[in-house]
């Protein structure tokens, strides 16, 4: 479970200027969800998102996960925490000089592990669809491909809780359909609570709530599961006869 | 009358009975679209009959009731080219119940009224929006269906786009959105009477 109480945060924009990212937010998120972050470019969905997975800290409020004070811990406590949390990002950044294996392994290379990280760097990019690529390097991948295989980097932790922003921002409709497939799925396989920001209605839409943001705060906070059946809307939609 | 000419169109293809003709339609047009009442069918040939479309023949059968089986005339085949020929213009039209309860909500002179307003339209879109993704994830949807699914979230997209502009325009100068001197348009006024709090952006 992870909990907002409070959250804001304001950045300087210029002389006398603050923007407004977060604005005393506050929320919880049940461990399992599946929670889109909506609102226009600004509306500070990437500043809960890093606030959220320890990357940015707010000027007020806190966050805890699992009684666990997120906003109070510092250097190494917050390094362990940051490898409790997956991050996919927009523009899928991978590292040029690397292939697509070496690229997922990169984030727990100076750690000693229990298990064979090239395999499982492997079995990752196998269940993202990219068996095969693992000696690709980034330039001969597609966007969709490198946002692929961002998202098997981000799961090279087993991470409980996956923050992606705009992972579909960067790729093409077609792409952008079987990421979010590849995201909800993995969701459930590994039982991940997944918050998804993106200012797309049709991606919000995959998400099973709603956080919707105007301004730093939230304005709209819905359950999408349970709503009208397809075939009524698409008879209203139609109107046949 | 779209379903006229939908049932104009199967009958070119080869002669039918009614309940023929219900599932072809239905196959044709998937799930998605819902059922096709029998009993609209029944008045929807009966008129074209009536208007020489359609030929109906009486076939007798041995054990069953006797059926009617409807072919395609030339006039109906021609009626069929010309539909087919015109450009197709939406029959939905714009005017629905949403913009009167806006303008409701703006009379009242409540910002929180106009808020809930477009709060509860805009949760009720993103259900659709949600139930549509997820028809087309689960059932096993034919290109038409998948077409219509396309054609149902375009349509919601836009109308979230005209709660975006109302959200913008409304609650930004609810005192111009009825005067007839104001013209709220898809830019905010420079109000500083605006209800809510002014708007700073941040990413």
């Amino acid at each position: 479970m992870i909990e907002l109480l409070g959250v804001s945060k304001r950045y300087d924009s210029g002389p006398g200027r603050r923007l407004i990212a977060a604005e005393d937010v506050s929320f919880t998120i049940a461990r399992g969800e599946f929670v889109g972050l909506t609102g226009a470019t600004g509306a500070g969905k990437t500043t809960l998102l890093n606030i959220m997975g320890a990357i940015g800290r707010p000027d007020a409020g806190t966050v805890r996960r699992d009684g666990v004070e997120v906003t109070a811990l510092r250097g190494a406590a917050a390094d362990r925490y940051r490898r409790t949390v997956g991050f996919v990002f927009q523009h899928g950044v991978l590292l040029s000089a690397l292939t697509a294996l070496d690229n997922v392994i990169a984030p727990v290379l100076p750690f000693r592990t229990g298990w064979n990280k090239r395999d499982r760097a492997a079995d990752l990019l196998a269940a993202v669809g990219m068996a095969g690529r693992e000696g690709a390097l980034p330039a001969q991948l597609s966007g969709g491909e490198r946002q692929r295989v961002a998202i098997a980097r981000a799961l090279i932790n087993t991470p409980e809780l996956l923050l992606a922003d705009e992972p579909t921002g960067n790729v093409d409709p077609g792409s952008a359909a079987g990421i979010l497939d590849l995201l909800a799925g993995l969701r459930i396989e590994h039982a991940m609570t997944l918050v998804l920001a993106s200012h797309d209605p049709q991606v919000a839409a995959r998400c099973e709530r709603l956080i919707r943001l105007t301004g730093g705060r939230v304005t709209c906070d819905i359950q999408l599961t349970g709503g009208e059946s397809p075939a009524s809307i698409l008879r209203r939609v139609g109107q046949l006869g | 009358m779209p379903l006229h000419h939908a049932v104009l169109a199967l009958l070119a293809a080869k002669p039918a009975h009614g309940y023929e003709l219900k599932s072809s339609f239905e196959q044709a047009v998937g799930d998605q679209w819902g059922g096709l009442n029998i009993g609209h069918l029944y008045q929807v040939l009966d008129r074209l009959s009536r208007d020489g479309l359609i030929e109906s023949e009486r076939q007798a059968q041995q054990v069953k009731p006797d059926r009617v089986v409807h072919r395609l005339t030339p006039a109906g085949r021609a009626e069929l080219d010309r539909w087919l020929g015109e450009p197709a213009i939406p029959a939905r039209g714009y005017r629905d119940d949403f913009f009167l309860k806006v303008m409701a909500a703006v009379r009242s002179g409540d910002p929180a009224t106009l808020s809930a307003v477009l709060g509860r339209r805009r949760a009720h879109l993103l259900r659709q929006l949600h139930a549509l993704a997820e028809a087309r994830g689960t059932t096993s949807v034919t290109a038409v269906e998948s077409l219509l699914i396309t054609a149902a979230e375009l349509h919601i997209r836009a109308d979230l786009g005209v709660v975006d502009a109302a959200e913008t325009t409304l609650t930004t100068d609810p005192a111009g959105a009825i005067s007839e001197q104001s013209s709220p348009g898809m830019t905010p006024p420079q109000s500083a009477a605006g209800l809510t709090p002014p708007r700073s952006a941040a990413s």
